[in-house]
């Protein structure tokens, strides 16, 4: 009987708290994003859960208004709640401890029962705000990122077991307004390029991209071209796909480049458009293609009178 | 993962350039490409008052 009852109280305090955790954490990062062992799990579903546990026990003693709602029980001090467990567990314990207080023992058990489910009414609430609260902190990652305190509880608290593919193909919800496009060659031997609008993993294995704006790039006739001797621009290689959306399977996809755009009014980074502007002109002009950048950062807005 | 969310963030912004740039460049790539080739500068404005000037390296002469 105590097997049965110390199940029901795992999943109870346990497998309850972290899925409530789970569920309203998925709705800022979906949960397939993370990549868990068993152990990990267990180990996430005892750290999402020990300061609201922790928080709602403390309140249940103390505060006055969690003390007795909701379901309140008559008398309840300390003495009268540690003789009401004595008695329960006892009797759990031991069938001769159960036959020697049947009357005593139900009033007990109810009393025990009423005080452990006020105690997990507010612990499922604060589980649920804390969800709650560590996903607002998601969505200010962009603004936070830089603080020491924030950065660290980033890295292992709210990320610590998250696939590598989440901030590098979707870091919209980290970088808001960064677009990446992919240029991905497949093993027909075929560049495509398009921006990422979705990826796929499975137990933080990519399965798949769906890109946007997708277009295939001519390389025979490019190279044609180029044997040729004729000097070809690249550009009109690429041949638009008529569709808004195409899917590539991952174990079709040979390797990845991928370009982060970031949204207007970021200040850029030298070394990025260098790196842009020698891609996009190849070695047509300079010694090797070497050019240099000069950075201006942006005017700063008005002030309002 | 072998590394933390922070760095590939990190490395993500390092490498990242703004919109209104990559359009211009792609826009404009044969106009810079033959600024660049008869040695002049080419300047790039952006819609908040950022400029960008892009140079080609000049060669050094061997000593």
């Amino acid at each position: 009987m105590l097997a049965v009852v110390f199940s029901v109280l795992l999943t109870l305090y346990l497998i309850v708290p972290e899925a409530i955790f789970r569920t309203i954490f998925g709705y800022f990062v979906p949960e397939k994003h993370f990549v868990l062992t068993r152990t990990e799990k267990a180990y996430r579903a005892v750290l999402v859960t020990i300061a609201p546990l922790g928080l709602a026990l403390w309140a249940s003693w103390y505060v006055p208004v969690a003390q007795d709602f909701p379901f309140s029980v008559e008398k309840n001090t300390i003495e009268n709640r540690r003789a009401d467990y004595t008695m329960v567990l006892n009797a759990l314990y031991s069938e001769h401890e159960f036959e020697k207080s049947v009357p005593e023992f139900w009033h007990a058990a109810t009393r025990c029962i009423r005080r452990q489910a006020r105690l997990i009414v507010w612990y499922l609430l604060l589980v649920g705000l804390e969800a709650l609260g560590a996903g607002l902190l998601v969505l200010k990652y962009a603004e936070y990122k830089r603080m020491t305190l924030y950065k660290w509880f980033s890295n292992k608290i709210l990320f610590p077991f998250i696939s590598e593919w989440y901030p590098l193909l979707s870091p919209q919800t980290l970088l808001p307004g960064t677009r990446v496009q992919a240029d991905l060659l497949c093993t027909n031997d075929t560049l495509y390029q398009g921006f990422v609008a979705e990826h796929f993993v499975q137990d933080g294995k990519l399965t798949g991209i769906l890109l946007d704006e997708p277009k295939r790039f001519e390389r025979k006739a490019y190279l044609k071209e180029k044997e040729e001797g004729k000097s070809p621009d690249k550009k009109l290689f690429w041949i638009p796909i008529p569709s808004e959306h195409m899917y590539f399977f991952s174990d079709k996809i040979v390797n990845m480049n991928l370009t982060y755009i970031s949204p207007r009014g970021k200040p850029a980074d030298a070394e990025a458009v260098k790196n842009f502007i020698k891609g996009v002109l190849g070695r047509s002009f300079g010694e090797e293609g070497k050019i240099t950048i000069s950075l201006k950062p942006e005017k700063p807005a008005p002030k309002r009178e | 993962m072998v590394t933390t969310l922070s760095k590939l963030v990190e490395m993500i912004e390092r490498g990242s350039i703004p919109a209104w740039l990559r359009d211009s460049i792609l826009e404009r790539k044969e106009e810079i490409a033959k600024a660049l080739q008869a040695g002049n500068p080419y300047t790039l404005k952006g819609p908040n008052g950022e400029e960008i000037e892009i140079r080609a390296e000049k060669r050094v002469a061997a000593a």
